[in-house]
Parts: structure tokens; sequence; C-alpha cells
């Protein structure tokens, strides 16, 4: 066979086993637990799923959800990103077409794994359409594996960022290519691909800013030619004209600020053209002066333009989950409920080690080799460098965003040192040859030495012919091999890191959690599922049940009941009702509930195992955001006890001890610890005595992790009922 | 019949002697009802004499009505009668719904005609599924569970009856209260007998309603399915069962954790079901046990006390305590050999098919059984011991499936357990079928490289776009 085939069959082996890798570092949460959706999020997009598949596109997309937000119900097709339903319930279509007939839940909980696999390719596309198929495979295995990737991508965890990181890169890399080329067909997939990203997440306003930044900054730098105008043109239009197709997009790239500097860039690229056109006709010094003025006044004009119908409103203002993109303390002022949510933090230096690893360290030395010689591509790169590391600063769940290009960067650090450092002109041949023959068990390892192994020919080939006869001494060599095996095994180490991370903190279902017992033998500890099910047997079908809104999409997902408030959070002010009800005191709180038609209440406590993630704890965040609605009902201080502390016990403040959410939670907890037991999720005394009148208990789950109750119904004569004293 | 009015009674049935002519006399008539199985039984034991009433009207006698009332009559597992010194069975024919009577009219036929002032004693049969009502509606955790019964102190029979007494045995001693205004009645242990009533009308009825203590959980399955798959290809027969098990004593009023924790740990808590067990066999492998929500992880296996079996005990997401439903999924393969024969003779295969788990034992609502045989099964012929509602031979289109595999589905209501006996099946299948799949399946693959090697040697562009020398390398 030809040295170029040789190759080309090694690199597909290579891809094929990153993408076996990137799939199967997935799958502990099905091995360990079972094949099940995780979280809250995912548990929405299964229901749609559902929904689309029993019933049809056409009743998809004019879903009115009655069973959510009662009573004032959701507009599900219009209010959601269809990519991922449209794309599992596609998949479970044709596989069923074909005789595979599978479970839609399967395809579910598998999509993100085979479509992480994907990713790599992806990365390794665009890592060789910038600079060369080496780094493409060190880029597309860092991507397989990296843990900054793998915490939204599991097995289970089915959510728009599981298509949607493929097809950011995918989309990145055929704008690449079409920028490189100039070629409409590019462009136009680089549209396609760009709706396709749009139904899916609404993360796509990153690449819509993105590639006009890359074109701005093309302009700047005077690398202005026909290629760009082809490209941007092409893919603004018909990417612009797709968006809009989506109803929850509809007309906002005419009117959002984050869509005005794709349509800035696009005037100011025909201006360019035409001035291009014009320096063609008119003489060069002439030209010059006509444009400088011109180009001046129309950013000028253009900025007042865009600076006047922002502040008439003609313009919709930036929403506050991209004011909290700039500052960081925004949210937690302005809107708590996103501050509330722990995934749009500020991210903590040990978030981005624990996440990155060593990439961290190559990334750098990639984007200090991309520097050295500026193409096209590599201005994108440098861009997309610079932004993503600010975002994944500022917000945790960013990072996601910035993993692609640490892979693709520190693919190419990795591989640009190894060319280096790999340079052993004897034995390079032999080694080749040898590990051809030499069957090897472990996958991974072989891996890496197929990568050293292409890296070694490819430098052969190439250094030879720049410097045909240097011969290295001993000394050189040893510190070459020694540096190479250092690395090779911090690599190694990345390796080993990324699996530990997954198996350890990304491969938790959240709706099932495990435990050890004092013999190590794991037990199951599945309260949520008990509580919904029990709901789904025992409660009428149109039962109402209140709980804050965590839990909403589990809820309806899990329990087909019909919920107040859920993880969609577009309606603040319900939000905040229900934080009232929980802070109120019984009397009151029973009046609201009754108002609001609720049939069942349920708690999370986590005291009795020492579950930190309970409705207690998130009580603080429900009276902040209830504070913003409802100043003169809710007041944060009041929650706190003489100290200053978050008590829950016998010294708690008369406001938390009165409150129904301290009640719900702790009603007859002390006969059940002891009256001197202990709450463990908060390593404090649980309170003595907890009377409860206008509520009564049916349901507990068995480790009193989900606590169920029922607004006592009024007697005959319609009055509430007693109270104790 | 709610509002029974005596006095309607009679005075209809004054109005039907001119119209019908009873020439049937019962002699003696004793009712038995047991309320203490899973379904509800009547034995009736009737004298029947064939007595000259009007002598222009002689002649002899081949069949002998029976009513049943409307409530029962949707929840029939199964009506019998037999001659009882012989034992042999008659037949029963329906004659629809009595709109006079407000009742389904069936006649009984007699072998041989009944000739004037001869007698025949026979026996009418019938079970149905119908749960106690429990009174009252809501109870606390561990309080005792009442029911309630409402029934005919008489038998209602469209002939006079001579002498009659009906014997209502109840599921415990711990009797409440009951009609003791129709005198005689007397109580014995569990059986309460309301009679002998002599020289009784036809048509007469005299509502009773009886409140009683059941000691055992009433518990039935609403809907039972069972799915078996046989694969000859990976020698599997596949069981799965889908089970809907309703708790139906009262409602309890309040839950609390607490006090459930407490009467576990002081021996149990009333009206409760904990687990379930079942008997599968020895071979089973993917045991599973999920609901509509996911696998469900409490479940073990032990040692059975039946041969070649091993008990697997699946203990509910939460105890189904009373008033309470529970569903769920259960399965597992085992080896086909041990239920598939193969007759030589004949070229066809015989299967078993364990029709119900066993030990389990309530009554069932909704029954259904499919038998889903390999696909190319030719000649199916089934031979199922037990009455049916429904047996249907549909396809269904499993993995890689295109001509379908044949299902037999067999449908039954309020179902008796203790009647449902394994079914046998048999067919004719040939072992060639097992190549169809994988050649297909080895067609295709071919079939989608071949297509891929012709689109990449087509080109694709209008013009060549020579990519190496744009792209900025060096």
């Amino acid at each position: 066979m030809e040295e170029s085939k040789k190759l080309y069959l090694l690199k597909i082996t290579i891809l094929l086993l990153i993408s076996v890798t990137a799939i199967s570092s997935r799958l502990f949460s099905v091995l360990r637990y079972e094949s099940i959706i995780h979280e809250f999020d995912p548990w929405f997009n299964y229901r749609t799923t559902q929904y689309l598949v029993n019933n049809g596109f056409y009743e998809f997309w004019n879903w009115f959800d009655s069973k959510s937000w009662y009573p004032l119900g959701r507009v599900v097709g219009g209010t959601l990103f269809p990519g991922i339903m449209v794309t599992s319930a596609t998949i479970y279509k044709i596989l069923d077409k074909i005789g595979l007939h599978v479970d839609i839940r399967d395809v579910c909980v598998f999509l993100a794994p085979v479509f992480s696999s994907l990713t790599a390719i992806a990365t390794y596309l665009i890592t060789n359409e910038v600079q060369d198929s080496i780094a493409g495979l060190f880029a597309a295995a860092f991507m397989g594996v990296a843990p900054g990737y793998i915490s939204r991508s599991v097995a289970g965890s089915y959510d728009n960022e599981g298509i949607a990181i493929f097809l950011l890169v995918f989309t990145f890399y055929l704008w690449l290519k079409s920028v490189r080329t100039g070629s409409m067909f590019y462009s136009c997939m680089t549209a396609l691909f760009y709706f396709y990203m749009v139904s899916a997440w609404g993360g796509y306003v990153f690449i819509i800013n993105m590639i006009p930044l890359h074109v701005f900054t093309l302009l700047l730098m005077g690398r202005y030619n026909n290629d760009i105008y082809v490209s941007y043109s092409t893919f603004y239009v018909i990417g612009t004209l797709a968006s809009m197709q989506i109803p929850f997009v509809g007309f906002q790239p005419t009117f959002t600020s984050e869509h005005m500097a794709s349509l800035g860039t696009f005037g100011l690229l025909q201006i360019f053209a035409f001035a291009n056109y014009l320096n063609s006709m008119i003489p060069q010094q002439h030209f010059r002066n006509i444009f400088r003025t011109f180009l001046m006044a129309i950013i000028a004009a253009m900025f007042m333009v865009l600076f006047y119908l922002t502040s008439t409103k003609k313009i919709a203002p930036w929403t506050g989950r991209f004011y909290s993109l700039w500052d960081t303390g925004y949210a937690k002022i302005h809107v708590p409920i996103i501050a509330s949510v722990s995934e749009h933090q500020p991210t903590a230096w040990s978030q981005f080690f624990m996440d990155l690893n060593i990439l961290m360290w190559l990334f750098p030395v990639g984007l200090y080799f991309i520097f050295q010689k500026l193409t096209d591509s590599q201005i994108f790169l440098i861009l997309y460098a610079v932004l993503g590391s600010y975002f994944a600063g500022v917000m945790v769940r960013l990072i996601l965003t910035l993993t692609p290009i640490v892979c693709i960067l520190s693919g190419i650090g990795a591989s640009e040192f190894y060319k280096v450092f790999l340079n052993f002109k004897e034995s390079a041949p032999k080694d080749s040859d040898e590990s051809n023959k030499k069957p090897n068990t472990e996958p991974q390892q072989q891996k890496k030495e197929l990568k050293k192994k292409v890296s070694a020919q490819n430098i052969k080939s190439s250094k030879k012919s720049t410097k045909p006869n240097s011969p290295f001494d001993p000394f050189t060599k040893s510190i070459h091999l020694f540096v190479v095996s250092v690395v090779t095994l911090m690599l190694i180490m990345f390796q080993i890191h990324s699996t530990w991370v997954t198996s350890n903190a990304y491969s938790s279902p959240s709706v099932v959690l495990a435990s050890y017992d004092q013999k190590g033998n794991k037990i199951i500890i599945d309260d949520f599922r008990e509580a919904y099910n029990w709901l789904t047997h025992n409660t009428k079908e149109d039962s109402k049940i209140m709980s804050w809104w965590d839990y909403g999409y589990q809820l309806a997902g899990l329990a087909n009941r019909t919920t107040l408030v859920d993880n969609n959070t577009w309606n603040n002010t319900h939000i905040a009702t229900m934080a009232k009800i929980f802070a109120a005191d019984e009397e009151t709180g029973y009046e609201i509930v009754n108002t609001l038609d609720v049939d069942y209440l349920l708690v999370v406590y986590g005291g009795i195992l020492g579950y930190s993630g309970d409705d207690i704890n998130k009580f603080l965040w429900m009276i902040r955001i209830g504070q913003g609605v409802y100043p003169n009902d809710l007041r944060e201080e009041k929650f706190y006890d003489s100290n200053g502390n978050y008590n829950i016990g016998d010294n708690a403040s008369p406001a938390m001890r009165s409150s129904i959410m301290h009640k719900l939670t702790y009603y007859r907890v002390s006969d059940f610890v002891g009256v001197d037991g202990m709450d463990r999720a908060r390593q404090q005394k649980v309170p003595s005595k907890v009377t409860l009148d206008y509520f009564e208990e049916v349901f507990t789950s068995s480790n009193w992790m989900v606590r169920l109750y029922k607004p006592k119904s009024p007697d005959i004569l319609g009055r509430s009922p007693p109270k104790s004293i | 019949m709610k509002f029974f009015n005596p006095f309607f009674c009679v005075s209809a049935y004054l109005f039907s002697a001119y119209v019908t002519t009873a020439v049937v006399v019962n002699t003696n008539v004793i009712k038995d009802i047991d309320l203490t199985k899973p379904l509800i039984t009547d034995t009736i034991r009737i004298v029947v004499t064939n007595k000259i009433e009007d002598s222009a009207n002689d002649k002899p006698i081949d069949k002998y009505s029976y009513f049943i009332e409307p409530r029962i009559f949707d929840k029939i597992n199964e009506i019998q009668a037999a001659e009882i010194k012989t034992g042999n069975p008659l037949k029963i024919s329906s004659n629809g719904f009595n709109e006079k009577w407000n009742a389904y009219e069936f006649f009984v036929h007699f072998a041989s005609p009944l000739n004037l002032g001869e007698k025949i004693s026979i026996k009418i049969y019938t079970s149905y599924f119908e749960p106690l009502s429990p009174q009252p509606n809501e109870i606390a955790l561990n309080e005792k569970a009442f029911f309630k019964w409402t029934g005919n102190a008489y038998v209602f029979l469209p002939y006079s009856t001579l002498k009659q007494k009906t014997v209502i045995k109840l599921p415990s001693s711990n009797i409440a209260s009951y009609n003791n205004t129709l005198a005689p009645v007397s109580v014995k242990n569990q059986e309460i007998t309301y009679g002998p009533y002599i020289d009784v009308l036809p048509h007469f009825k005299a509502p009773v309603t009886l409140y009683f203590h059941m000691e055992r959980t009433q518990i039935y399955i609403e809907r039972f399915t069972r799915k078996a798959t046989v694969s000859h290809f990976s020698n599997v027969f596949g069981i799965d069962d889908y089970t809907n098990i309703i708790n139906a004593n009262p409602k309890l009023a309040s839950f609390s954790r607490v006090e459930y924790l407490i009467s576990n740990y002081r021996g149990g808590v009333k009206n409760a079901v904990g687990k379930l067990s079942l008997n599968i066999p020895s071979d089973a492998k993917n045991v599973y046990f999920t609901d509509m929500i996911g696998n469900i992880s409490s479940s073990e296996i032990s040692k059975s006390t039946k041969p070649n079996m091993k008990l697997l005990k699946l203990t509910p997401r939460f105890p189904i305590l009373s008033g309470w439903k529970f569903s769920c999924n259960y399965g597992y393969d085992s080896s086909l050999s041990n239920f598939l024969k193969f007759d030589k003779s004949s070229n066809t295969y015989n299967l078993k098919v364990q029709a119900y788990p066993d030990p389990i034992e309530t009554a069932i609502k909704e029954y259904e059984l499919s038998i889903v045989l390999p696909e190319g099964a030719k000649n199916i012929k089934y031979n199922i011991p037990f009455l049916t509602e429904s047996v249907t031979i549909t396809k269904e289109f499993s993995f890689l499936d295109f001509s379908g595999r044949p299902k037999i589905l067999i449908r039954k209501l309020n179902v008796d357990p203790m009647t449902l006996n394994d079914v046998v099946v048999s067919y004719t299948y040939s072992n060639l079928q097992l190549l169809v799949k994988p050649i297909i399946a080895a067609g295709l693959i071919f079939l989608i490289a071949f297509a891929c090697s012709i689109i990449s040697s087509f080109e694709v562009t209008l013009t060549k776009i020579n990519a190496k020398s744009s792209k900025n390398k060096n």
C-alpha cells in the first residue's frame, strides 16, 4: 500500500478508537445505575420527546401543556428549542423503520454519548482545517475525554448541550472551511448547521456573535477579500432567515441586542465590498481619504442608531442572563432566580482544573503556536479562545463552550511539542514497523502509540527536507526521551483524571442516589421515584402538586401530575408566590394554597440521610426570590436567629419556626430521630416540637427525603380546620 | 333492584301468572354464597319437579330458567350447571336481558325432558369477581377493616318454591351487623343462614346487608398481562409480566411514616402488601423488576420449596397500604428447551406456556396472555384449558422482523387464578428461518458499504477547487 493510504487508514482507525472511548467513558451511570434520564431539565426534554413520538410533529408544534404552570399553562411548542427532541424522534423513527425496535427512552439516554463521539470527529476536522491531522487527532482525543464536556454529555443527560456542542464545533468547522475556500456551498452548509444549532440550544447566540466578530476582525486587519464577502453574506442571510423559523426565536434576530452585531457586520461588509469596488475604479490616494471618512461616519451612525433604538426600547434590551455575563454581581441583586442556580455562579479556579486538567497548560502552548502563523482561521481560534475563556470565567456552565477551543489548541500544542521532541532520526522507522505488528491489549495505550507513530512519520518526512543531517548527541537524545516520556505520562494522567472525574462527579443521575453501608455494599436510595410513583398511583389524575420549581419537570415527567411551577421559570411572580406560601405561617399559607387549588405539597428533606440539596437549604433563595415580588411579606433577615445564623432547631427565629416550609419539613421528625436527634444535612439539632394544623401528611418516602402533604379540607360549613394552641 | 318493594313484586307475580304458566315447582333450594375466596361463588342446589298446575299445558319440561342480576352479569367468571346425581354437566344458554325482571335470563337445558311428576336435582354454579365494598371508607393505619355485602336472602327464581335457604359463608366470624328481621336467621361461626323459608312465591326478593370484618387484605389485580416470547435463535423463552395491584381495603385516612415504622417494628402493618413472591425457573436469567419510571432495585432471589424453581421476591417501591395501588413489570429469560418439545412424527414443536405466575392468588379483573412465536412459524394450533373472552392471532414486529412474528392473544375477564392452567401451543418451524436474519443484516451492511464506495467515487463539485493550494500551511 502507498504511504498516504496507510496513514489515511491509520487516521480512521484512531478516530474510531477515539469515538469508542468517547462513548464508553460516558456510560458509567448506565452501568452503575440504569438507563435513566438524569437530573431536572432532561426530564422535560424526555417528556416532550415522548409527546412528539406519540402525537406527531404538528401536535407537538401546537402543544399547549395545561399540566404545567397551573393555572396558566405553557405553550410548549413556542417556548422550547425543538432540536434535541426532533433529533431523537428522527433516530427513533429510523431505527424503527429498519426493524430495530428500541425504547424511546434508550434513544434519549444514549443520544449525548453518541453525539459526543461526533463532536470528537468534528474537533478533528476543525483542527485539521486549521493546523494538521496530527494536531487534529490529539484534539479529538482530548475532546473525547475532557471532563468539561463529559459533565454535560454522560449517558442519560438528555439536554440541549448534548447535541449543541457538536453543532457548535461543526458549524465553526464549516465556517472556517467556507472562509478559506470562499465556497458558497460551504457557507450554505454553515447556515444549515447554524439553523440546526438555533433549533437546539440558546447558546446559538455565541455563534451569531462569534462569526461576525471574526469577520469584523478580519476587516480591521485589512484581510478583506471576496471569499469572506461570499461566505458571510450567504451565511448571514440564509442562517438568519432559517433561524427565524423556530417559533421561540421568531423575529428576535431583527430587534434584540444579541443579534445586532451580526446585522451590523453584514451592513459593514456590504460597504466594504462597495468600497472595494470603488477602489478598483478610482485612484488609490483619493479613495483612502474618501473611504476613511465614510467608514468612520457609518460606524458612528450605526452605533448612534443602535443606542437610540436600545434606549427607546425599539431594540429589546439585553436579558438578565446576558447582563450577568458582564457583571457577575448583577444577577444576585436583580434576578435572584438566576443567581440561585449553582451552574450560573462564577467559576472557581479549581473547577477549571477539574474540568480541563493538563489542557489548561497545553492551551496557552497551542495559542503560542497559533500566533506564529496568523491565517484567517487561526485568527478565529484566537478570538474564540479569548471569548471562551472570559465567559467560562463568568459562569460555571460556560466551561462547556470553552472546552472545544481548549481541546483544539491543546491538540495543536501537543502535536507541535511532539514534533520537536520526537525527532529521533535513527529509531523512527524501526519504531513504526514494530508497533504495527505488536498486538496491544489496552486501546488507550495503543492509541497513544499510534499517535506517536504518526507524528514520528510526519516529522521524518518534514524534517528530512528541512534539516537533512544533524545527528543528535546522546545527551540531547536522552533529554528528548525524558521530556517526551514525562509529557506522555502527563497525558496518560489526564486520561486517568478524566475517567476519575467522570466516574465520581458527573455520573450521578441525581434522581437516584447511591450510598454504601458499613460492609461496603452499595445501597440505592430511590426516594424520589418512590414518592413520584406513589403520586402516580394514589392520587387523582388531575391533582395539582405544589413544590419548589426544581422538582417541576421531574413531577411532570415521572409522576405525570400537574405542577404549579417548574424549571422553565418563565413566570417569576408565580415562583415568588410559591416562595411566599412556603415562608408564610400556616393560616396565611393555607388561604393562598386554597385559592391556587393545590391538592398536594411536596417538600424535600435531606436531614435523615445528610443530603444537602434539600428544600431547607434552598429556603433562603426562595425567600430572596419571593422578596423581589412581595417585599412587604417577606424579609430575609426575619429568618435568621438572634445571632444572625441560619438556624432550624429550637432557637430558630419565630418566622422560621412558623413557616410552612419548616413545619412540613420537620413535622414528626423528632419522633423518629429522638428529641436530641441531629439534622445530618445541617449538623444542628432538630426542633423538638412541630405542630401542624392545616395540613396533613399523606406520604413520606422511606428515607424521609420526599414528604407529601395535603391541605386539610374545610368542613361542611366551609370553615378552616381548627387550630391547636 | 335497589329500592325493593315487596308489594310491587307480589303484584308483579300476580300479573305474570296470567301470562306465563309456571309448571315447575322447586321442592327444595339451597343457595351457598362463599365470600372467603378471591372470587365470590354462588352454588344453588335445586330439586326441580314438574308439577301439574294447569292441566291444559302438560308438556314435558326441557329447560329451567335462571336469572342473574345485571350488577353481577359483567363480572362473571364462569357459570356452570350440572346434574347432582350423575355429575353430568348441563348445557346453559343465554336468553338475553329480561327487561321485566331487570335481569339476564339463562336456560339450563335438561339432558332429557322432565315429564309430568318427575324430579331432578341440579346444581348451578356461578363465580364472579366483585370486591367487597369497605365500610367505613376510611380507616387509620392499623385499624380493623370492615366490609359490606348486600344481597338477597331469598333465591331469586321464576318458580314457586316449597322450601329454600341461603347460606352465606363470611371471611371471619367477627360480624358487626346483619339483618335479623327475616326470621329464621341463624349465625354459626362464619356462616349466616337465612331460612329455611317455606312456600316462597316466584321472583321473591328480600335484601340483606351484612357488615363483617376480614383479616386477610383484600387485594386484586386490575390488569395482568403476560407476554411469552419464543426465540429459537438464542434458545430463550422470555417472560414479561405487567401487573397492576390494588389494595381494595378501606382507604387510609392519613399516613404517618413514624407510625408505619413503629408498627412495622412491632410485628407488621395490617392491611398491607409488603412483598410479592413468585416461583421462576431455576435457570432464569436477566431477571428484571421495573415500573414505568425505571428500575426498582428492591428485589431478591432465594430458594424455592418447589423443585427446579427459585423464588423471586419483589418489594414494591412503597408498601401497598390500605387503599393504595401499585403497578410494575417484571420478567426473565429462561432456557427454551425446558418448555419446547419437538415431535418428530408430526414434525411440530409443542410449547408449554405457564399462564400465570405461581403462587400469586388474587382475583384478576382483566387478564391477557400473548404468546409470540418466532418469525416464520406456521400451522399454529393451541389448547387453552380455561374459558376465554377472545383468542386472536396477530402479527408483531420486533428486532429485524420483516414478515412479523405470529402472536396468539388470549383475553379473559374476571379470572380466578386457580383456573389458569398451562397453555399448549403447537406449530411447525423450519430451521432455515434461523439463517434469514443474519443474511439480511449482512446484506444490508454490504449494501451500505457498497453505496458508500460508489458515492465517494463521484465528483460532487462543479468546478474543481484546488484546496491544497489555498490552504495556508506554511
